[in-house]
């Protein structure tokens, strides 16, 4: 008896283990079958969803998408070629240009009732084209980067503002940018198809006076350089980048195999994603921007300094404030007393298109056309408040309720 | 550290590696640490709340079950909780941040001392609390067995209810009599304290409770060890949002040693792969479209509100299913076995049986400790649509303290009376099982299918009230839906639907169509190997397309 109990319990033994061992070949096989599949769908995507070779198509966003795991040097070599001919279109948007280099903005002439010039980014260069659209003899002058943070915005202002004659200067901060302020070029924090900018970034000194981190590398001839033919330039940038750009990721730095995998640059997407939105929260959560030094008080100090150039040259400083976040006054509580106190005039988009309201926006984060409109009117109107009245009624042709927002009055109105 | 942020699996591979290399006490205690950093991730402040309940309900179920605490589990208990208060409320835990990935800690050391009063009040407060209980102890086990049941019995319910309602519901009472108070014509500002939301803290506590009220009803032994209960109470996969674990489920497996079978990891890393498929790629891919129509001002066009309404059924689905999949995932990997929470609920053909497949820990809780004890169907017509009434309207009020979520629990419960006189009433001791692997019934017929989808119409009403931001927002959408709202003058404000949600939501519903017609939710393992290899590996793919949806927290997390 004890034989056969045995003899059992050795049979179950030994059909268990036979058990064991079948689900962990049938297991062995299935994985091997999932990574033949990976591969495949990893040689697919590839194939399908390559950048296309000639740089002058843009790529589409499934390109995009699927390319933007890529190592940033091989996403700026994507955009930025050995010579000016490989360039892509977007390569040279958003570099500050070199005081030389600038030319002489218009200063407002009989026929033209006044001169506008925007400072800051797509946001401000919508309001600029409504401008012109709704009064053709304002002179309106718009310069900017995408989504230019406030840093990128002053220096250009600094680059341009002694050829700048114009009677108002409008100075547009876009409250998704603000975080921006932290870094030294657009591709640090901009993961999806980054435009390959740089810019200074500013902190304030031991005395409280605005001090500019100048990057290595301030224009497209020396990335160019850094990418294709000096690579000491490109380590004395990354250098610089890892010292002074909040947002600098080691992880996407360089060239890797990565790169080659479709799968695994969605999985160095989703991390350098993650990152981003990790220091974003160390510039702001829920409840608002958080009281740093390196922000508030910059921002502040730059908006005071614009301020203060224009006025100097006879011009109305105007601070635009965009809240594009889904949060109503973000922006508002830590620009406004700052701007008050500097008594400088601003308008808000929080109380014209508020921010926590998706109807006021499009699908790729801009506002709609309806809430341009409103915005443009409230600034024309502001203008109208502080300019010359005389001068500007002139020409004008605005309507005074700055709340009808149909863009057809305005054309037949002009008509 | 959300289950689908990489901070959690590198939590977890570190729990796993040391779990498999220690003896079973040692497991125990490991998951015990585990789940206190776990929730102490949140705010280590509310630690304290989980120690207190554990503390309390430990004692209550030992006086309940026997009439006595030795000796050696009231030291036990009384140190617990002093240490709780000292360490959860007098050091300033903000101070120090830890990240797993990549890993880095930092700690302001000069600040790590209380910043208010309120820490050091709470442990004065727990040890006179401490004092006194021992003080009164003496006297608490000479009264008789009945009055000392009837008083335990009392004192859980009390205990854990008025934190709860504490809480959860304290701002959203003095909001609401302020609002009333108003419209009366006084005006007055009533007392209001800024009370933060203990995350989970509805689940542990429906948890705790269940273990106190099954030993006074005598359907288990109360536990005798402190630390296998506060095991029981913070075991980390189902701690913030479920499944709502039974004692006598979930303590039988943490008291004897786990043998960690091939099949069973087999099983916890497919639901894993299919929470995160469900979380990362669908929920979090639907949830720009859904804030933008219902978190818009102005009205918007009725086909943005049904389409948006639609997509939010999929998406608290994948949301909270999604986290389900990963906690059972989870803890198959360390051979604990949780309960279903959901099984299929939208082949539902009508309310009943979607409360029986929908959130099946929380429904089948309502069931067994308020609709029974309330009488259940057993009275009359009239008291049994009471009953029903009373506990879907305080199930709503479960998931929040707003009133649209009692509108929601109303209109559940009106669901179920109308659907009463047609159903067939189940046994009561049918009733009394909790059901752990509730069995899909397929649709026989072309009238099966369109009672499911009718029924999913209903429930997406239901969901139309359950995620309206404002009682106005109901009305406004309803007439909208209807054709009695305003004009609306403007377009579509819905967003492109993100792309691992196109691609992912027609996926799922392929492969629950599959368990649904195999009655299994394993049914994938009698596939052909490359039939599962391309399963396993589109998953993947959808799940790495999906990473680059914005990740959000868990919805249920907020109740």
């Amino acid at each position: 008896m004890r034989s056969e109990a045995s003899n059992s319990g050795l049979n179950r033994a030994v059909t268990s283990g036979r058990a064991i061992n079948r689900r962990l070949r049938d297991t062995a096989i299935v994985s091997l079958w999932t990574s033949l599949f990976l591969v495949l769908f990893d040689f697919a995507i590839n194939h399908v969803y390559q950048v296309p070779k000639n740089r002058l198509a843009e790529p589409t966003p499934s390109q995009i998408f699927f390319n933007a795991g890529n190592s940033l040097k091989t996403t700026l070599r994507t955009m930025v070629g050995p010579d000016k001919h490989s360039d892509r279109l977007i390569a040279p948007a958003g570099w500050v240009p070199r005081p030389s280099d600038v030319a002489t903005a218009q200063r407002s002439t009989s026929q033209a009732s006044l001169s506008i010039s925007f400072y800051g980014m797509s946001f401000t260069d919508h309001i600029a084209n409504i401008i012109r659209t709704l009064d053709h003899s304002i002179i309106v002058n718009s310069y900017g980067g995408p989504a230019a943070p406030p840093n990128r915005t002053y220096a250009d202002y600094l680059a341009r503002y002694q050829t700048d004659h114009s009677d108002v200067v409008v100075f547009g901060i876009l409250s998704s940018s603000v975080p921006a302020m932290g870094t030294l070029a657009a591709f640090t924090r901009w993961v999806d198809w980054p435009p390959e900018c740089t810019y200074p970034r500013y902190i304030l000194n031991d005395r409280h006076q605005l001090a500019a981190i100048n990057p290595i590398i301030s224009n497209l001839d020396g990335l160019r350089n850094a990418l294709w033919r000096k690579p000491e330039l490109w380590n004395a940038m990354l250098d610089q980048l890892s010292k002074y750009d909040c947002y600098y990721d080691p992880m996407r730095i360089d060239y890797s195999a990565l790169d080659r995998s479709s799968l695994l640059r969605l999985a160095r997407h989703a991390l350098v994603q993650r990152h981003v939105q990790a220091i974003n929260a160390k510039f702001e959560n829920e409840a608002g921007f958080i009281n740093r030094p390196d922000l508030g008080p910059v921002l502040s100090e730059i908006v005071r300094q614009f301020a203060q150039r224009a006025n100097q040259r006879h011009q109305l400083p105007i601070v635009l404030l965009f809240q594009d976040q889904p949060y109503r006054d973000h922006l508002d509580r830590l620009m406004i007393p700052a701007l008050q106190k500097s008594d400088i005039c601003f308008i808000t988009t929080s109380q014209i298109a508020p921010g926590n309201d998706p109807a006021n926006f499009v699908a790729d984060g801009h506002f709609n056309h309806e809430s341009d409109i409103r915005i443009a009117k409230t600034l024309l109107l502001t203008i109208k408040s502080r300019v010359d009245a005389a001068k500007f009624l002139k020409h004008s042709t605005i309507a005074s309720n700055p709340s009808s927002a149909d863009h057809r009055d305005y054309s037949q109105d002009n008509d | 550290m959300l289950f689908n942020s990489l901070s959690f699996f590198a939590f977890f591979a570190i729990v796993y590696v040391l779990y498999r290399l220690l003896p079973y006490r040692g497991q125990n205690g490991l998951l015990l640490v585990a789940g206190y950093f776990f929730y102490g991730c949140w705010d280590v402040r509310f630690l304290y709340l989980i120690a207190f309940s554990t503390t309390i309900d430990f004692l209550i179920g030992l006086m309940l079950d026997r009439g006595s605490v030795p000796a050696i589990e009231r030291i036990k208990s009384s140190l617990f909780l002093i240490s709780a208060a000292l360490f959860c409320l007098c050091i300033n835990w903000r101070v120090i941040h830890v990240s797993f990935f990549p890993f880095s800690f930092s700690c302001d050391s000069y600040a790590l001392w209380p910043q208010s009063l309120l820490g050091p009040s709470v442990l004065i407060a727990t040890i006179l609390a401490v004092l006194a209980g021992n003080l009164v102890y003496p006297f608490l086990i000479r009264f008789s067995q009945s009055v000392r049941r009837r008083l335990f019995i009392f004192l859980t319910v009390f205990v854990n209810l008025s934190f709860l309602g504490f809480f959860k519901y304290f701002n959203f009472f003095i909001d609401s009599a302020t609002s009333t108070l108003t419209a009366l014509g006084y005006h007055g500002e009533l007392f209001h304290l800024n009370v933060l939301l203990p995350v989970g803290i509805s689940f542990y506590t429906f948890q705790s409770l269940s273990y106190t009220i099954d030993i006074y009803r005598g359907v288990m032994r109360a536990t005798d060890r402190l630390e296998n209960f506060a095991l029981f109470v913070s075991y980390f996969p189902p701690l913030v949002a479920g499944p709502i674990e039974r004692a006598k489920h979930l303590l039988p497996q943490l008291l004897k040693p786990r043998t960690i079978e091939l099949e069973q990891s087999l099983q916890g890393l497919f639901l894993i792969l299919l929470g995160l498929f469900k979380k990362c790629a669908i929920a979090d891919g639907i949830a720009p479209c859904v804030n933008a129509v219902y978190n818009c001002w102005h009205p918007v066009p009725a086909s943005d509100i049904i389409f948006s309404t639609v997509l939010f059924a999929v998406q608290i689905y994948c949301d909270f299913s999604g986290y389900t999949d990963i906690a059972r995932g989870v803890s198959k990997l360390l051979g604990i076995e949780l309960i279903l929470n959901f099984d299929l609920p939208y082949f539902s053909q009508n309310p009943s049986e979607f409360w029986r497949r929908w959130h099946i820990s929380l429904s089948s809780w309502l069931r067994d400790y308020l609709y029974i004890p309330l009488g259940g169907n057993r009275g009359s017509t009239a008291k049994t649509y009471r009953n029903l009434m009373i506990t879907m309207i305080l199930g709503g009020l479960w998931h929040g303290a707003a009133w649209n979520y009692v509108l929601w629990g109303t209109y559940q419960g009106l669901l179920l009376c109308v659907h009463r006189p047609f159903a067939k009433a189940p046994k009561l001791s049918e009733l009394a099982e909790i059901r752990l692997q509730p069995r899909a019934r397929v649709p026989s017929s072309m009238a099966a299918i369109f009672r499911i989808m009718i029924f999913f119409v209903f429930c997406c009403y239901g969901w139309l009230l359950f995620r309206a931001t404002s009682l106005h927002q109901i009305v406004l959408f309803t007439l909208t839906i209807f054709g009695l709202g305003p004009k609306i003058g403007r377009s579509s404000v819905l967003p492109h639907l993100a792309s691992a949600a196109a691609i992912g939501i027609p996926v799922l519903f392929l492969l629950h169509l599959f368990e649904f017609r195999a009655k299994r939710p394993d049914f994938h393992v009698t596939w052909y190997r490359p039939v599962r290899g391309a399963l396993y590996a589109t998953l993947i793919v959808i799940v790495l397309i999906g990473l680059k949806n914005a990740a959000a927290q868990f919805i249920y997390f907020q109740f």
